[in-house]
């Protein structure tokens, strides 16, 4: 078959017919490609400031103005992408008349296929949902308070399996969901593989170490539990800042651990008035040190586990269409040509 | 043991360049025999330094930027190679053992230590990305060689270097051919890196400077067979595009990792 006859004319006149040439689908591709580019050499999501000083006053607010600090959710690159899904669209339907063998059927499954994968985008752009969130081990949290009402997840357990040499091979949340018929759901995550269940997929995504203590001041104390690196505002315009050493080197005389594993638990605390660092002190599990005037007590430690919640139909289609992308490639290039073979 | 595989690799490719050029004007069947026999031994060290790191560290070779140069290098030798079944060439020979031996130089300056799997590439669907991305720009790599054949054909005619060159009809069907190998291939590198992201982030696509690189790529290669089709764009015109192609599959592989960070820049 002379695949040159099987391309048809464009029908019609006007902007339909112009939008359905393969000359516009060529300057469309070139268009995506040079405005892709440009997004990838363009830092994404920065501060506004941040491109008035490093582009000049005049050249960063013109950028800002067309948002190429949002270049791949502007409404203009969207449009973009809609006009390649329209010409897309409309040369399929002037093709699929004209697909008799099985070859030409994979082209415009292909061609289709493509269409499928942006529905499946707009789909997750409009009601796609996805948030981050730090539970405690042991703690359970509500979901509605990131946008997912009626579950309540439990972290059981959170470890880390390490390689010889502490590096890390994989991380590991044992969970709990609970839904709001009350149905629960008990399964283990890691990374690369999350838990599916619900509509929910739940994604081991960060960790870190959560620190218990106390302040203990005249009117009584002051209890906390402080992600690690976090500070504590005290009176006075004083602040506590807590680093955790899972596995504190006396010799060493720094606060580098020695392993990542907790076997000699301390905080080194610093107070900090203003920007004036006051003192630091170097605590272990269960002692009272003064700094300054502040007494702190380090009570215990946890790990926290930081997973992503995502709510997202469009995927499946996106799935869908990439399905048949791979059922499209697979009837246009491995059935033979016509008369050969 | 890799590190002397790799060693003889390089060597016999230095060697395949100089017997390949030897051979353009000493036209004996030896020496043309010899072109392609250090070519194929070449890529057989290459080989057994791949399955030697393979053992070392316990897994295939798919991990760090080190190993995808070797690997990338491998497969443009593959096809170089795997054309002998359409004509033989030794200015391809020639042009592709250069190509390796660049990559190869390149690769060598990065760090070669075996490091053990992050957990984010502990998944099946690093395998399947890779494979597949080997295989797709190998064929791209062998277009571009073809690309670069084609212009010299067209400007020497038949005299001279020309003489040992296939007819313009014939470099760009084969161009054609080695492009509509690489472009499925391409589309299976861009949906399991997606099915990958989504397993490993929750986000299949998230416009990270190697992923964007990896669509304009096949933005491009989809312009070639499109515009050959409707507009019968070959020869020269194919040729650049198949060269520009390349350079971009280049850039996306080594410009992104050096001069854009991302996501992506573990590998
Ligand atoms: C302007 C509208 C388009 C027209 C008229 C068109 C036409 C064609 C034709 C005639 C073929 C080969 C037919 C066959 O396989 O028997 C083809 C193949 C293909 N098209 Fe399109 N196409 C268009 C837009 C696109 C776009 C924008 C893309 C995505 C980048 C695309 C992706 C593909 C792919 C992946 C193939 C298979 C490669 C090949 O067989 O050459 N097409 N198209």
């Amino acid at each position: 078959m002379n695949d040159k006859q099987f391309h048809v004319r464009p029908e019609g006149k006007g902007i339909l017919r112009s939008l359905s040439s393969m000359k516009t689908g060529l300057l469309l591709l070139l268009l995506l490609s040079a405005v892709s580019s440009l997004g990838s050499l363009i830092p994404q999501g920065e501060q506004v400031s941040f491109y008035r000083a490093h582009y000049g006053e005049l050249l960063g607010n013109f950028l800002l103005l067309l948002s190429f600090d949002k270049l791949y959710s502007s409404w203009w690159f969207i449009l973009l992408g809609g006009i390649f899904a329209c010409n897309i669209l409309l040369c399929s339907m002037q093709r699929v008349k004209n697909a008799k063998d099985l070859r030409s059927v994979g082209s415009v499954l292909l061609h289709f296929s493509i269409l499928v994968v942006f529905a499946g985008s707009l789909l997750s752009g409009m009601v796609g949902k996805s948030a981050y969130i730090e539970i405690g081990a042991a703690d359970t949290a509500d979901l509605s308070a990131i946008g997912f009402p009626g579950y309540h997840l439990t972290v059981k357990d959170f470890k880390i399996d390490y390689y010889d040499t502490w590096e890390p091979k994989q991380y590991t949340s044992s969970l709990g969901l609970l839904d709001a018929k009350g149905s629960r759901i008990v399964d283990e995550i890691s990374v690369n593989h999350p838990l599916k269940a619900e509509g929910l997929t739940i994604y081991q995504n960060s960790y870190g170490w959560l620190t218990k203590g106390r302040v203990m001041g005249e009117k009584g104390d002051q209890s906390f539990e402080l992600i690690n690196g976090e500070e504590l505002k005290l009176a006075h315009g004083l602040t506590l800042k807590i680093l955790f050493v899972p596995d504190f080197d006396p010799h060493s005389g720094n606060l580098q651990s020695k392993t990542p594993l907790p076997n000699n638990p301390h905080i080194a605390c610093a107070l900090i008035k203003g920007e004036q660092l006051v003192d630091v002190q170097i605590i272990s599990q269960g002692e009272t040190k003064k700094i300054e005037d502040v007494t702190v007590a380090f009570d215990g430690y946890r790990y926290y586990t930081g997973l992503e919640v995502k709510k997202d139909p469009g995927v499946k289609v996106v799935y869908g269409g990439f399905f048949l992308m791979l059922l499209g490639l697979a009837c246009r290039y491995l059935t033979p040509r016509r008369g050969q073979k | 043991m890799e590190a002397h595989f790799n060693l003889a690799a390089y060597t016999l490719l230095y060697l395949t360049v100089m017997i390949s050029l030897i051979s353009l004007w000493k036209n004996n069947l030896l020496i043309k025999k010899l072109s392609f026999w250090f070519a194929a031994l070449a890529f057989a060290s290459l080989t057994l330094a791949l399955i030697q790191r393979s053992i070392a560290s316990g897994r295939l070779p798919f991990a760090t930027m080190y190993e995808f140069t070797f690997l990338f290098a491998w497969g443009i030798l593959f096809f170089i190679l795997l054309l002998k079944i359409k004509f033989s060439s030794e200015v391809l020979t020639a042009i592709g053992a250069l190509l390796a031996i660049i990559i190869i130089s390149y690769g060598s300056t990065l760090p070669s230590d075996i490091r053990p799997l992050m957990p984010a590439l502990q998944s099946i669907w690093l395998e399947f990305h890779v494979v597949t991305a080997i295989i797709a720009y190998g064929a791209f790599g062998l277009s571009c060689c073809l690309g670069i054949l084609y212009l010299i054909k067209e400007k020497v005619g038949s005299k001279g270097l020309g003489q040992s060159l296939p007819p313009l009809t014939k470099l760009d069907s084969v161009m054609h051919w080695s492009v509509a190998i690489g472009f499925p291939f391409m589309t299976l590198v861009l949906i399991t890196g997606a099915v990958w992201a989504e397993e490993v982030w929750g986000r299949w696509w998230s416009w990270d400077p190697k992923e964007t690189w990896a669509l304009i790529t096949w933005f491009i290669y989809a312009g070639y067979l499109h515009a050959r089709k409707t507009y019968g764009w070959q020869g020269r015109t194919a040729a650049i595009m198949a060269i520009v192609g390349f350079l971009v599959v280049l850039f996306t592989l080594f410009g992104v990792s050096l001069l854009l960070p991302g996501a992506h820049s573990y590998v």
